[in-house]
């Protein structure tokens, strides 16, 4: 199950965040179903040869964000509810439209203009998906 | 006290020098063989070599468990394990003088015994200070040793002593009472060869005490 | 279970030229510490006065609730200590080691110690003199681990180790972990190895400490801000920023006390921030010691 747990130094993002994403992922793709027990911090930490604190870290926020839960004493498990997957999915499209914004802000088109690139691409690889 | 902990170590040693042992044992057992044998040229050969098994059993134990050991690092590994300086004292103190004592014993008994079942009993008192010099040395070589931990001390102190041997062994035999007593049939134990003895357990006694002592005193270990 | 392993209070140690002074160290069962420091900065007296070898001239020393030097002994017992200039007999085999060890320390793992012979791939019948350096150190560290001590102290154990052992090292240390009630301290130059596994970090210098944070303090307040200085502004001195470097029109302000404000701070007096990098440990290693030891000079 953790076999495909990379954490890179050469990365360039913090540990815990690598951590955080790649926990995220499996949830949004449904291998880690809701309820779903996880590894303990611990067992985790040793797992991917990281330091303890790098994964609490990592747990914490992602309790933060709802993605998981602890309970004292008897270790973390995905969040309960169907739509946490869904969630995850839907804040990495907010990601990318925003991203998508600033590029282009950056190229100087307007609110229409990009909606209208929007479209376009959405019309052709969308079709391609259906055929 | 921890007395399982130093007995393990002090058969470490054992086995660490084992060949070392070995050796010697076989060299004890050459010269008595050549005492044995008879004649006089044999003889005086066989307690020249009885002699340098001696000297050796008091160099190379101390030398190999105590500064080598040392030199190669190990000393760290044996502090690793759970005994207190005392206890690595005291281990070393036992290892080392079981060694000699046991070559000592072997060799100076059967001499002593040959003597004087040969009709050389004069002799006796000579050969027993004889045989006490290499302890007397073997004693200070590992008090230097362990509390110096320098190996240049070590062998200047052990060569000193190997130095003075034949030295000593002159001045004595020069004694015309010395030579007297010995040829004379019956141990006699004059107050010169006494007194003699009663330095070399000195020394014996005092290299032990200060063995202990100033290595109590250590504040780096290793 | 969240106690101390071990702590050093106001310890202190003089040598002819050198000094360890002011000495405060914690490590808090269940963490791994990582000691960083330049050479002779003090990093392996350390560790000898925590096992009890030196004897420090002042200050206050605590083992797994003994008092260091006195109860070493039986501190030891749940110690295991392994350091780069230790050797095993170089006569004897891995085996005979192996026995020597088992003999003494009833928390012996066999099957764990025969595990790690293979996973390090060591051969027990070969004696220690026929073994690569990097072999030595595993088997050292193979002495140690398979009793699975409550309070592991190693002096730099990666050190010499090509990056496969070193990995499995790693993976045997963090391992350790999972179970309750073990600790580690281990000094080392690979900052790498350090920022992977350490929960706590403390950097030393000159027989000083210089810090000691957890790791995600550290990674989280110090940062690298890249400005853009046009002609006719200063930027002010900040708290925190230990490193101000202006070449022409660009600036790097290195901090080791970043706020989400401190950009702000520097483009309200009308400079303009490119970016704000993290460091990597090293780098935040080497800035921390020169500003120590500017500090010092001062």
């Amino acid at each position: 199950m953790l076999s495909s747990f990379i954490i890179s130094q050469a990365d360039g993002r913090p540990m815990y965040l690598q951590i955080m994403e790649q926990v995220k992922r499996r949830v949004a793709v449904g291998d880690w179903q809701p309820g779903q027990p996880i590894p303990s911090i611990r067992q985790l930490a040793a797992d991917l040869q990281v330091s303890v604190i790098t994964v609490k870290r990592a747990y914490l926020e992602l309790e933060r964000e709802g993605i998981i839960v602890t309970q004292h004493g008897k270790g973390s498990m995905v969040a309960p509810g169907a739509d946490v997957g869904n969630r995850i999915r839907e804040e990495d499209l907010l990601t990318h439209l925003e991203q998508a914004v600033h590029a282009a802000e950056a190229l100087g088109l307007s609110g229409e203009e990009l909606q209208a690139r929007l479209r376009e691409v959405a019309a052709r690889l969308m079709k391609e998906a259906t055929r | 006290m921890n007395y399982a902990m130093v007995a393990r170590l002090v058969l470490k040693d054992w086995h660490l020098n084992r060949v070392t042992m070995a050796m010697l044992f076989v060299g004890g057992v050459v010269a008595l063989g050549l005492i044995v044998r008879g004649g006089e040229i044999a003889g005086v050969m066989g307690l020249s070599f009885a002699f340098v098994v001696l000297i050796l059993a008091g160099i190379m134990p101390p030398m190999w468990s105590i500064v080598q050991e040392r030199k190669n690092k190990s000393l760290a590994f044996v502090m690793s394990l759970p005994i207190s300086a005392f206890e690595y004292t005291l281990a070393k103190v036992v290892a080392n003088t079981s060694m000699y004592v046991v070559v000592w014993l072997a060799i100076v008994a059967s001499v002593l015994w040959m003597l004087a079942a040969g009709g050389y009993v004069g002799w006796v008192p000579l050969g027993v200070l004889v045989s006490l010099a290499p302890m007397a040395a073997f004693f200070l070589l590992v008090a230097v040793s362990l509390v110096s931990e320098s190996e240049g001390w070590s062998i200047l102190v052990m060569s000193a002593c190997n130095v003075s041997y034949s030295f000593a062994w002159y001045l004595l035999i020069r004694q015309p009472q010395v030579r007297a007593d010995a040829t004379s049939g019956t141990a006699v134990w004059s107050a010169l060869i006494v007194s003699i003895v009663a330095v070399e357990l000195g020394v014996i006694v005092l290299s032990l005490v200060l063995t202990f002592y100033l290595q109590s005193r250590k504040t780096n270990f290793v | 279970m969240n106690g101390v392993a071990a702590h050093l209070r106001g310890v202190g140690k003089d040598y002819r030229y050198f000094s360890l002074d002011d000495i405060h160290l914690d490590i808090p069962e269940g963490h791994i510490v990582g000691f960083i420091g330049p050479n002779g900065a003090g990093k392996s007296t350390t560790i000898r006065i925590l096992m009890g070898l030196v004897h420090q001239d002042r200050g206050e020393v605590s083992v797994l609730g003994h008092r260091m030097p006195v109860g070493q002994a039986a501190a030891k017992r749940d110690i295991g200590f392994a350091s780069e200039d230790m050797r095993l007999y170089e006569s004897e085999t891995l085996d005979w080691h192996l026995r020597f060890i088992r003999s003494i320390y009833e928390a012996w793992d066999e099957d764990y110690a025969r595990t790690l012979v293979k996973r390090f791939d060591l051969k027990p019948q070969q004696r220690m003199k026929g073994l690569s350096h990097g072999q030595r150190t595993k088997a050292m560290l193979l002495l140690v681990l398979a009793r699975r001590p409550r309070l592991l102290l190693l002096d730099e154990p990666t050190t010499g180790l090509d990056p496969v052992a070193r990995h499995e090292v790693l993976r045997e240390l963090t391992d350790l972990l999972t179970h309750e009630g073990r600790s580690v301290l281990f000094s080392s130059h690979n900052t790498q190895d350090v920022e992977q596994i350490s929960d706590q970090i403390t950097f030393i210098d000159r027989g000083r400490i210089v810090e000691s944070r957890d790791k995600e303090t550290f990674l989280e307040r110090w940062r690298r801000v890249r400005v853009e200085v046009p002609s006719g502004v200063r930027l002010p001195a900040l708290a925190g920023v230990v490193e101000l470097r202006q070449d022409g029109h660009l600036a790097v302000a290195t901090t080791n006390a970043y706020a989400a404000e401190l950009p702000h701070v520097y483009e309200a007096v009308g400079a303009r921030v490119h970016s704000v990098e993290r460091m990597t440990l090293e780098e935040i290693f080497v800035a921390s010691v020169q500003h120590s030891r500017e500090g010092a000079r001062a």
